[in-house]
């Protein structure tokens, strides 16, 4: 089967130079990402999943750098590119931010500035990225933030963020991550600062327009229950190394590696009450989780980091 | 008062204004020692608010009371305390915060952070308060080197076992967790929820644990007190609450929980739907057949003890006519009276007394009567028919019952074979689809419906896994509601065949629904006894809906005979 990917990451290793010393927070880090499919990436802080995003979006900042590997952009395709390699006045570093991918992180109000009002804020990103009129960008802006759930558009469409729920920002911020209908969509933790009733909200909403739009979306978080409902295919990293890659329910009904298999096991829901909550260090008992055994392919697209 | 001894506190009335904002509303509850409470609800919905009124950390409005059972004075009003009388009490309640970023001073060592509340109550010596402070670190498994080392040299999980360890130094009984696993990975957080359960064990703690996820409180918590807008909705054993909740808002933050398990699907229910049902008649034996007229009212029939009556928007209810009991539906007739099923299908006009008969019994078939009918645009009556009853003890084996279509010329003919048990039946917004309640299979059906009311085969729409689809009513949105015999309350359900929402009212047995009121906004549920003699708990309950009814259309059918009554 011809595999259709929107983006390839190979053999990706990023490092950070500080006073202290070299950390390597990405170890050659390898995982497809399927067009028009939600791939979820799932770890612990430090595990490495936010700067595996910030590499995709080319928004590394110093002492970060990638030393080694790529990351190709539509790699089926003519206008296909390398992320990695292309310079930094490349116009399509531009097109990168806002245009081809986008991102919604966790809090709303890093995207959004608190002195615009929110119809503008939408209306920018598209002025920012086509040749339209003010005029037919604010038309536009009006219907995505329909289509996000925004209630009472004509005068929400006039207000400020500081006068929106915290709900209805992460609405905005998702309007205009949308906006320009990008390949793909990376949500950093989307969902983490909400209540539960809102964070099921977001979600519906999130996989409602993934389905409409049939974008390729990057999901990234570190709840279990958020990557079994909206996720397609799993990638689990830790400490700065992919250890498994498969399917929703490969990965989550059929673990194979340890540390996923601890990962499942210190879920509260997962086990009775009066039984002490695993941790992972005590599931992972004696299993070598930290050597850095390369990938195999046990299964088509099933890979995991055992010797 | 002798069980008093077991408690710890006792909260009564408590409520808090912030200007005109009400944050905590009258609330309620004891807790006994060495018990974990939890406390859920959304943000704003009073839980933090609650906590720090209980702790003095605010002061609460007038009129509540929190008592304590302290060690040194026996019981205390800490509500009416002064605050520099409740500075010793300090000791025996403490807090442990959600963010331990926020919460430890980035400029004190960690010696200095757990030791502080010691220095403050002028505990011990320097050296006696270093041996506490070390025995602490043990407690709390944190190495002795990080005595020296400031809060930013630990991680998250460290930094919380930091916090925990400032809060039990002074050997308090009552602990307050204000979300305090919430930030924290799932790993760290199992290290730290197992770390609070061994520290109950080995010093006797009381938590008051408030926290956003129920997956957490469900595991670590005795009881619970689930808040919405600032009152308890709903209180009780944390087991019974989650698997039994009785209020839609415990159901709406249930149903939000992103299970683990790919396969089993989020189904967030409607926060629209979040009032309670209001009582507005009570004291029949079995209500069914709820009908809506704009100049009666409400009119419904009592199966168990016979008659038909009315209630108004003053909840003043006036009998229609007498009839023999069990009416098991009802529909407004064009000629101004009420089509009635039971033993057959007649017209009661208004203000007669004789019954004109629509479709007689048709024993051939086996059927010992009818239920619940509905009409569709053109006036036709659409009936099930029923191998026994479902309701008194009539000695027959349960069997399959039909669907009748009553035709505009009164001639009727069987649409539908193999109904186990016919109920409610109600007709989409584009009149193309029919539901039909099959209570023993516990399936709602789908039918297509032809022009000349032919049905297609039937699929099923729905199928229950509590209690069984009674009586339904069908919404302008095209949700179908439907009250849930056994389950009670009314299970809403989206055209595309999934549960959306459940309205619950406090009986079991809920019968039948009816949309009414102006613009149809009103959902009528009523209710029933489960048929034993002389209980009188059938009632009728109103619900503000967040969608208006369909209108149920008026039947035109003529009628062929006269039967007296």
């Amino acid at each position: 089967m011809m595999s259709d990917n929107i983006l390839e990451i190979r053999n990706l290793g990023v490092r950070f130079r500080t006073d202290t010393g070299i950390t390597n927070a990405l170890n050659d880090v390898n995982f497809d990402v399927p067009r028009g499919k939600v791939t979820a990436i799932v770890g612990e802080s430090g595990s490495g999943k936010s700067v595996t995003a910030n590499c995709i979006m080319r928004l590394l900042q110093p002492p970060g750098e990638i030393v080694t590997g790529s990351i190709q952009f539509n790699p089926s395709r003519t206008e296909s590119f390398d992320v990695v390699a292309i310079g930094e006045r490349d116009p399509r570093i531009y097109d990168l931010h806002g245009g081809l991918i986008s991102m919604v992180f966790q809090e709303p109000m890093t995207a959004l500035s608190p002195v615009y009002r929110v119809g503008n804020q939408v209306a920018e990103a598209i002025l920012c990225h086509r040749d339209v009129s003010k005029d037919a960008a604010m038309v536009e802006a009006h219907d995505m933030l329909r289509r996000v759930g925004i209630p009472d558009i004509d005068t929400r469409i006039q207000m400020y963020p500081f006068e929106f729920s915290g709900g209805m920002r992460q609405r905005v911020v998702i309007a205009m991550a949308l906006v320009c209908n990008p390949e793909v969509l990376i949500c950093d933790e989307p969902t983490t600062a909400l209540d539960v009733t809102i964070q099921a909200e977001i979600l519906t909403l999130i996989k409602d327009l993934q389905e409409e739009l049939s974008n390729s979306i990057i999901f990234i978080t570190h709840d279990i229950g958020i990557v079994a409902q909206i996720a397609d295919y799993v990638v689990v990293m830790y400490q700065g190394r992919v250890l498994e890659i498969g399917t929703v329910r490969q990965v989550l009904k059929d673990p194979l590696h340890p540390y996923t298999k601890g990962l499942l096991a210190a879920i509260p829901g997962n086990v009775p009450k009066n039984v002490r909550l695993s941790t992972i260090a005590t599931a992972v008992g004696d299993a070598d989780i930290t050597t850095p055994f390369p990938l195999k392919e046990v299964g088509e697209g099933r890979l995991v980091s055992l010797p | 008062m002798s069980n008093d001894d077991d408690l710890i506190l006792k909260v009564r009335h408590l409520s808090k204004t912030f200007d005109e904002h009400v944050a905590l509303r009258d609330v309620s509850f004891d807790l006994k020692r060495a018990d974990t409470l939890g406390v859920v609800g959304e943000s704003g919905s009073g839980k933090t608010t609650l906590a720090r009124c209980i702790l003095r950390a605010i002061d609460p409005d007038r009129g509540g009371t929190v008592d304590f059972n302290s060690d040194q004075d026996g019981w205390v009003s800490l509500s009416s305390l002064r605050h520099k009388e409740l500075v010793p009490l300090r000791k025996e309640m403490q807090m442990v915060f959600q963010d331990p970023y926020s919460s430890l001073n980035p400029r004190m060592t960690v010696r200095q952070i757990i030791e502080e509340p010691l220095v403050i109550h002028d505990e011990g010596n320097s050296a006696e308060r270093l041996e506490r402070v070390r025995e602490m670190l043990d407690l709390v498994q944190l190495s002795q080197d990080s005595l020296t080392r400031y809060p930013h040299a630990f991680s998250g999980g460290q930094r919380q076992r930091i916090g925990i360890a400032r809060a039990l130094i002074l050997n308090p009984n009552l602990v307050v967790c204000d979300e305090t696993v919430s930030a924290l990975d799932v790993s760290v957080q199992a290290q730290i929820i197992n770390l609070l359960e061994d520290l109950q064990k080995t010093l006797h703690l009381t938590y008051i644990f408030v926290a956003h996820d129920l997956a957490v409180v469900r595991h670590i918590c005795n009881n619970v007190l689930v808040m919405h807008n600032g009152v308890v909705v709903e209180r009780g054993d944390v087991d019974y609450v989650f698997d039994h909740p009785q209020r839609n808002y415990t159901r709406l933050l249930l149903s939000a929980i992103p299970s683990p398990d790919p396969d089993v699907r989020m189904a967030p229910e409607d926060r629209t739907i979040l009032e309670e049902p209001e009582p507005v008649a009570n004291g029949y034996g079995l209500v069914e057949g709820p009908v809506w007229d704009d100049d009666y009212g409400l009119m419904f029939s009592d199966v168990i003890f016979g008659g038909v009556y009315s209630v108004n928007d003053s909840k003043e209810v006036e009998p229609v006519f007498e009839h023999r009991r069990g009416i098991g539906g009802m529909a407004l007739h064009a000629e101004g009276g009420l089509v009635v099923s039971g033993k057959n299908v007649s017209l009661k006009r208004f203000g007669e007394t004789k019954s004109i008969l629509l479709l007689d019994r048709d024993p051939d078939n086996g059927n010992v009567g009818y239920n619940d009918l509905t009409t569709d645009t053109a006036g036709r009556i659409y009936v099930g028919s029923l191998g026994s009853s479902p309701v008194f003890d009539d000695g027959l084996e349960p069997r399959a019952g039909n669907l009748y279509v009553i035709d505009l010329d009164g001639r009727s003919r069987v649409v539908a074979e193999d109904v186990q048990l016919t109920n409610g039946l109600g007709f989409s917004p584009n009149g193309r689809v029919l539901y039909h309640s099959d209570s023993r299979r516990s399936q709602i059906y789908r039918y297509e419906v032809a022009r000349n009311g032919d049905l297609k085969p039937r699929e099923v729409f729905h199928e229950f896994e509590n209690g069984a689809p009674d009586g339904l009513a069908v919404a302008e949105d095209g949700s179908i509601w439907v009250a849930n015999a056994g389950a009670g309350g009314v299970a809403v359900i989206h055209p595309d065949g999934n549960q959306r929402a459940f309205i619950s009212i406090p009986v079991p047995m809920c019968t039948s629904v009816c949309f009414g009121g102006a613009g149809l906004r009103t959902l009528y549920i009523v209710s029933g006894s489960n048929g034993v003699d002389g209980d009188r708990r059938g009632g009728v309950y109103r619900y503000e809906a967040p969608v208006s009814g369909l209108p149920v259309p008026v039947a035109k059918v003529e009628p062929i005979a006269n039967l007296s009554s």
